[in-house]
């Protein structure tokens, strides 16, 4: 790529309690591009993507290395200034939409505060632009009013997304954003996030154990053992044609329906 | 489309607390008993026959009179009308229960939360000061307290208010440890929300509901030590109408003249158990699980 990547990570490398859990080399996401990151439970996916925004610190976690975002060294930049970029400019979704909305809030006061903490004008503004988010995402406006336990799990996850449209945020992490949702849910939000990329340029770290997901939805796919990316590349060759040995091992340990299921 | 308007459950849920606070008699008894006694204080003077006699009045040649239709709960040994002076009693003792339960929850809240959602040594620092305050039985170190402070109303406060913090400390630590740990706290540290913030109004409004019912239930454990402290000399001196002081100092004339103790007595009783009621049953509100044993118990 000639044009500048809009994140770029080098030589990140995470300690808890002494142990080496994350040494990632190189990753980057450049503008517009949805990048997977795939990987078993516990290689260290969502503490990268934690480490971004740095919130590794209150687990614990000892951080070094450079996270450039936009020209800006993210790693020992101060609190006020992380927090005006947390949000803001680099968003996060999770993967229980529910649960990660303030339960004892309705939807309309977590998105206007959001919106207001990182400078809507006035609240009108806010409660204005909250509504369009939503009409973005094809929710009801309506939804403001609920508290999220009134919410489906899709519905909320759209919520969540709509935030960070509605901050025209630059990147957006999202971990396993999809994996507590329903098949047919699933596919929507993967619709929702790939139609937001071509619209708005957003580039989106999508961090998934899903192989299939990320062959349908992501332009590029590094792959994560034990803290390392063991291979990076086009998502669709990688995955149809692995070529590192553990990639091997995941891609086949899908099961595939009326098929056996190699091992 | 996938969108649908949910008025029933919006409805059913606002009225299903006010219809389990109705549902349960002993609550409404607890909560109507509990607003007569405050009310009572609040406006004693009105209610009273004999208002100076809640002071320093005294009428040498009215001691001890029986109860009768001048004097509802007869008179002590001074000549004052124990009823005036019980219905005064009500600005006392629930006044310092109510200023030792503010305290505590302005000393002990915000400590608990900081413990348990910072955690490691901020936690540790905290809980262990917590351990030393709660190592001493509570009523033993409000008793060295208020020996050592001057006998009024305001020693008794402190020294009460000084042994209550710790509990508040460590129900809210627990609340907010795991209150931390849920995923719309990470992610509102992922929006960009300030740790103080957090603090204040994610991690708070959803540890405040065990809080709410420990403090009401808490509302009558500390109006009987407030009397104990009195009873034992060490809190509201006389002409004080305090509850547990009325006890004390009519105990030497008890078995000829009861009403000086018994009606303080009944005073002390009946407040504890309609504030405790009142608690068990913001309890039970609280706590949907209760409610319906309750239910299939009641029929």
């Amino acid at each position: 790529m000639s044009t500048q990547p809009r994140l770029a990570i080098e030589g990140l490398q995470i300690r808890i309690g002494g142990r080496h859990v994350v040494d990632l080399a190189h990753l980057h996401v450049d503008p517009g591009e949805i990048l997977g990151l795939a990987g078993e439970s516990g290689s260290g996916k969502s503490l990268t993507a934690q480490a971004v925004l740095g919130l590794t610190r209150t687990i614990g976690a000892a951080v070094d290395g450079s996270i450039v975002f936009e020209g800006i060294e993210l790693m020992g930049l101060d609190e006020a200034a992380m927090r005006a970029i947390r949000g803001r400019r680099i968003a996060m979704i999770f993967q229980s939409p529910i649960s990660s909305l303030n339960p004892v809030f309705r939807v309309g006061d977590v998105f206007v505060r959001a919106l207001r903490l990182h400078g809507a004008p006035s609240k009108a503004e806010a409660v204005e632009r909250a509504r369009a988010a939503l009409r973005e995402v094809v929710l009801s406006p309506e939804l403001l009013d609920r508290y999220p336990s009134q919410l489906s799990g899709g519905q909320a996850q759209r919520v969540s997304i709509a935030m960070a449209l509605a901050l025209r945020s630059e990147v957006l992490l999202a971990d396993e954003p999809t994996s507590a949702l329903d098949v047919t849910v699933q596919a929507e939000i993967l619709d929702l996030l790939r139609s937001l990329r071509d619209e708005t340029g957003m580039s989106v770290l999508f961090i998934s154990h899903d192989l299939a997901v990320i062959a349908e939805l992501c332009d590029r796919v590094a792959v994560m053992q034990r803290g390392r990316i063991v291979e990076e590349g086009i998502a669709r060759n990688v995955l149809t044609t692995p070529s590192e040995g553990y990639t091997r091992e995941l891609v086949a340990s899908v099961p595939r329906i009326g098929g056996a299921v190699a091992g | 489309m996938n969108v649908q308007p949910l008025p029933e459950t919006v409805a059913a849920s606002g009225s299903g607390l006010a219809g389990r606070l109705r549902s349960n008699r002993l609550v409404v008894f607890g909560l109507s008993v509990s607003l007569v006694i405050v009310l009572a204080g609040i406006f004693a003077p009105l209610l009273v026959p004999y208002p100076e006699d809640a002071g320093g009045a005294a009428h040498a040649r009215e001691t001890l009179i029986a109860p009768s239709s001048q004097h509802w709960f007869g008179t002590d040994q001074l000549g004052r009308d124990v009823f005036s002076r019980v219905v005064y009693g009500a600005r006392v003792s629930p006044l310092i229960a109510f200023l030792v339960l503010l305290i505590a929850c302005v000393v002990g809240v915000p400590l608990g939360l900081a413990a348990g959602y910072f955690g490691g040594l901020i936690d540790e620092v905290i809980m262990r000061i917590t351990d030393i305050f709660l190592a001493f039985p509570a009523l033993l170190l409000a008793l060295a307290l208020a020996s050592v402070l001057p006998p009024t109303i305001g020693s008794t406060t402190i020294a009460i208010a000084v042994t209550w913090w710790p509990w508040y400390t460590r129900l809210i630590r627990g609340q907010a440890a795991s209150v931390a740990g849920r995923p719309f706290v990470e992610g509102a540290r992922a929006s960009g929300v300030s740790h103080a913030r957090i603090l204040f109004r994610h991690v708070l409004p959803n540890s405040l509901t065990p809080l709410i019912v420990q403090v009401s239930l808490d509302v009558s454990a500390v109006i009987l030590t407030v009397s104990a402290l009195s009873f034992l000399g060490l809190g509201a001196q006389d002409p004080t109408p305090e509850w547990g002081l009325m006890v004390n100092q009519g105990q030497q004339f008890f078995p000829g003249q009861w009403w000086l103790v018994t009606f303080p007595g009944m005073a002390i009783l009946i407040t504890a158990v309609a504030f405790n009621l009142m608690g068990d049953g913001l309890r039970d509100v609280f706590d949907p699980k209760m409610v319906r044993r309750r239910g299939v118990l009641g029929g």
